[in-house]
């Protein structure tokens, strides 16, 4: 008996929370391939979490029981040249920054507001979160849940709550995914047909090449003098977005848009999964983050349509802005846009509202990344 | 100060900044779109 012990440790030494975990694993595969939720991203950390939960496993640090030396692992050491140093979060924001398109808040500028009113579910998150007993800087880190944005999500937690980085990754990954399933009862909870039915002007500004230029330019000064802790968060997106309107770089822009975003992502999400270990995920707080991420986005459609509502109380008729659109003032894009356009088509099928969704959606991009940065500057000061 | 005053103090300078940012960043789009227009918008 000893002897198959020896040859088949993993057997003799493998828990029930390691057979859960791997467990989790599979499903978040599952939900990658066959649901295609977030897959860039659930698949690597689904099969990054079967990695480090078997016993024994090389991929993570380890100490070695006879030398009591550690024995570093591939995923270990990806996760602290990459994560705790917040390296592959920018990076991909590089990517992100490439792949944005701003010239939309042009063409509707004040649609940009929503992208602050959609942030709203953030810091309801934040206050519900203490409620519940987690301390500042880890109700912070959950509440950015809300910002519907990943690597904001990845980017606060690391620095605030590493522990918790997992279940905050899988719920913010998760619930983006589900944000066509998530955003109609609430906006159809908060509206009346009528409303739903508001038609918006179309948009045909032409924006000049020299404005897409400048914009990246001065927000980033602007981001930088009001609050420099942000200015890692909002200057590399902005960069992306630099390199993408300059017009010398298509080159540099493309990879920014495929290889670069490709390959960080990839080592993004399975060094994610090196915190995906049993006994930092099978905990009553793992199960309290995924319900309090559900809350932020919820809350976070409640901010955008009750702002709309607030407005559309000072215009006039005819001036008023459908709702609706103030729900996609968070981050996910272009789902959310995409979600309140079919929900406009499916009330009257000549209501076309895909261009001011988008609009409002961009403007949920900078709103999240600057709520990342607010978060990242006023916590610390919250602890003194 | 309690954890639920720290939080919601957080929360509301939290929301009010993020308004501010993009109070600013729409000011600072009117702005730069009237020094530079688009092409239609200068034919016009």
């Amino acid at each position: 008996m000893n002897s198959i012990q020896d040859l088949l440790p993993v057997l003799f030494t493998i828990t029930w929370q390691n057979l859960l975990m791997i467990g989790v694993g599979l499903l978040l595969i599952y939900l990658a391939i066959a649901k295609e939720y977030e897959p860039t991203l659930l698949l690597p950390m689904g099969f990054g979490a079967i990695l480090v939960n078997i016993p024994l496993t090389s991929a993570i640090t380890q100490v070695d029981p006879e030398t009591g030396k550690a024995i570093e692992g591939a995923l270990s050491v990806f996760y602290e040249a990459g994560i705790a140093t917040e390296v592959f979060p920018l990076l991909i924001f590089i990517a992100i920054g490439a792949m944005i398109d701003f010239s939309p808040l042009f063409k509707k500028p004040f649609l940009l507001l929503f992208g602050a009113a959609a942030q709203f579910g953030i810091f309801f998150t934040l206050v519900a979160a203490t409620f519940m007993g987690f301390d500042l800087k880890e109700a912070a880190s959950i509440g950015i849940i809300g910002a519907a944005d990943g690597p904001t999500s990845i980017f606060v937690a690391s620095r605030f709550a590493p522990d918790l980085l997992g279940p905050i990754s899988v719920a913010a990954y998760s619930y983006m995914a589900l944000v066509p399933i998530i955003q109609p009862p609430v906006i159809r909870l908060l509206t009346s047909r009528k409303e739903r039915l508001i038609r918006m002007e179309a948009q045909t500004k032409s924006v000049s090449k020299t404005a897409l230029i400048l914009f990246p330019i001065v927000v980033t000064i602007i981001a930088g003098v009001v609050a420099p802790s942000s200015i890692a968060l909002i200057g590399f997106l902005m960069f992306g977005n630099l390199i993408r309107e300059c017009g010398v770089l298509n080159k540099l822009s493309l990879s920014a848009q495929n290889e670069l975003a490709s390959l960080v992502t990839i080592l993004l999400g399975i060094s994610i999964a090196s915190t995906m270990t049993a006994d930092r995920f099978v905990r009553l707080d793992t199960l309290m983050i995924i319900g309090l991420g559900l809350i932020a986005f919820v809350f976070d459609t409640f901010g955008g349509v009750m702002f709309a509502k607030l407005i559309n109380l000072f215009l006039p008729q005819g001036k008023k802005i459908n709702p609706m659109l103030g729900a996609c003032g968070i981050s996910a894009f272009p789902m959310s846009a995409r979600v309140i356009h079919s929900m406009g088509q499916k009330e009257d099928q000549f209501n076309f509202l895909l261009m001011h969704a988008v609009s409002s959606n961009v403007g949920g991009q900078i709103g999240s990344v600057v709520a990342g940065g607010l978060i990242l500057a006023l916590i610390p000061l919250f602890l003194l | 100060m309690s954890l639920f005053n720290a939080a919601l103090e957080v929360s509301l300078i939290g929301m009010t900044g993020i308004f501010l940012f993009m109070f600013i960043f729409y000011v600072s789009i009117r702005l730069i779109d009237k020094a530079f227009p688009g092409k239609a918008a200068r034919e016009e």
